[in-house]
């Protein structure tokens, strides 16, 4: 274990120098310090206004709010904080996660009346369901990759050609005085550039966005289940040829990790079964294309599992490749289930 | 401790434990579980299916080294995985509480389901 701190370059991993209860403590000492900051600076700006309200100290006003806001959050996080790292110390990891599973199962069956244990580590699939489908029993809703990156491209473009628009009234303005601004008006070119790149970028998002269409997918059941079979009804729209389109059922993992000061996530597909296609179609603006297939889950497949870091998602991705448009890609979350057990106690906790 | 190795969700989990080498008078308090946790890339995630924990003054009255016997039933999920970013695993863990503060713990492993790692 490193006893030496390195002064230059960021950390990386997990590793420790020392002894992690001496990290902990110290932490607890710190936030237990912010907490009684915070309860000396919030009484004295109080009781100061009360006891002295003719004062010209602390008035009321800009600077009174600000300290009474400051110091009551001083108060909340180092609480808060303070609590957290002392059932850090004082509870293993085993018991903290017993504790947080038992106010789970206690909050559900209150609020909700289930007596059955539910599987924390599964998505839940209730949010799934709440779209009722027109063919089928659900309709599924699309990751939103392709909407978010049309809506950012937009703000963008609007945002910068603004800001241009602004620089360059007041660049003519200053050129029409005799104030000749050399440096704003050199200024303006790459801005210049920049403007039409993001303008050519969103136009080519929005016609794509039209051109395709969009894309409807309905399922006939929700959670799946192993060695079950389903079916999948397809309406895509807009006014394409596709050279090929493809459904397929797609399992990734998902992981989130810290490195150094950054969190980033990281995804690996697992496997991709083909459930229709790939086929050439034609889609046009009064006859949208209209699919239906089936599948059937494998008996011996992973489920659906949601952790805080770590994730096994399950998705249907609809991919197609049109001449006229890059290939586009839109992709369905749904949940897998395990297979169901027989209906037995399983073990309580303490 | 010992269990069997593999085993099938909704099955029944028979394991003892007992503690030796270790002086009854050091020990605190105890706790067993079963448990589930991840390991890879990600960060460690952890979810218990059974905990007990033995306190100072329960402790007076047993022999920790005489084996003692639990049992649960499994839950259909999470079942074991071995994937190439995150690995699922599941353990009997025993954890000892020291009166000097120190802790240990040993695991136990089981493999629960039968996937494999070609899906």
């Amino acid at each position: 274990m490193a006893k030496l701190f390195r002064l230059f370059g960021k950390k990386r991993g997990g590793r420790m120098s020392g002894w992690w209860v001496v990290g902990s403590v110290s932490e607890a000492v710190f936030y237990g310090l912010l907490f009684l900051l915070g309860i000396v600076s919030l009484t004295t700006v109080v009781t100061w206004r009360v006891f002295w309200p003719a004062s010209s100290i602390l008035e009321i006003g800009f600077g009174f709010w600000l300290m009474v806001i400051a110091s009551s959050s001083f108060v909340v996080i180092g609480l808060t904080a303070f609590l957290f790292q002392v059932s850090h110390v004082m509870a293993s990891p085993e018991l903290r996660s017993a504790m947080v599973d038992r106010a789970k199962r206690d909050h559900l069956r209150r609020s909700k009346g289930q007596t059955e244990t539910a599987g924390s580590s599964l998505p839940d699939a209730t949010i799934l369901k709440d779209s009722p489908g027109v063919r089928l029993a659900y309709r599924l809703a699309p990751n939103q990759g392709d909407t978010a990156k049309l809506a950012v491209s937009a703000a963008f473009a609007v945002a910068w050609n603004a800001m241009l628009s602004v620089l360059i009234v007041i660049c003519v303005q200053n050129h029409l005085v005799g104030n000749h601004e050399v440096f704003l008006t050199v200024l303006l070119v790459p801005f210049a550039v920049v403007s039409y790149l993001a303008t050519r970028w969103f136009f080519r998002l929005f016609r794509r966005h039209i051109g395709v269409g969009p894309t409807t997918l309905e399922i006939s059941d929700l959670p799946l289940l192993p060695g079950n079979q389903y079916a999948l009804y397809l309406c895509q729209y807009g006014r394409v040829t596709f050279k090929q389109l493809k459904v397929s059922l797609a399992c990734y993992e998902e992981t989130t990790y810290q490195q150094g000061t950054d969190v980033r996530t990281e995804r690996h597909e697992m496997t991709r079964k083909v459930v229709l296609g790939p086929e050439q179609f034609v889609v046009e603006p009064e006859k949208p294309l209209e699919l239906d297939c089936q599948f059937t889950l494998p008996l011996d497949m992973m489920h659906s599992f949601q952790s805080s870091h770590n994730a096994i998602v399950w998705k249907v991705v609809v991919e197609g490749d049109a001449p006229r448009w890059r290939t586009f890609c839109r992709s369905f979350p749904i949940v897998v289930h395990p297979r169901p057990v027989p209906a037995r106690d399983v073990a309580n906790l303490n | 401790m010992s269990l069997q190795a593999g085993l099938e969700p909704g099955e029944s989990l028979e394991f003892e434990y007992a503690v030796q080498c270790v002086a009854p008078e050091l020990v605190d308090s105890l706790e067993v579980s079963v448990m589930w946790y991840t390991e890879g890339k990600g960060g460690e995630d952890i979810g218990v299916h059974l905990f007990q924990r033995i306190g100072r003054e329960d402790l007076t009255e047993l022999a920790l080294d005489q084996p003692r016997r639990l049992s649960c039933d499994l839950p259909a999920s999470p079942l074991s995985f071995e994937g190439r970013l995150l690995k699922i695993r599941w353990c009997v863990r025993l954890r000892l509480f020291l009166r000097d503060g120190r802790e240990l713990s040993a695991d136990k492993p089981f493999y629960l389901g039968h996937l494999t790692t070609d899906l």
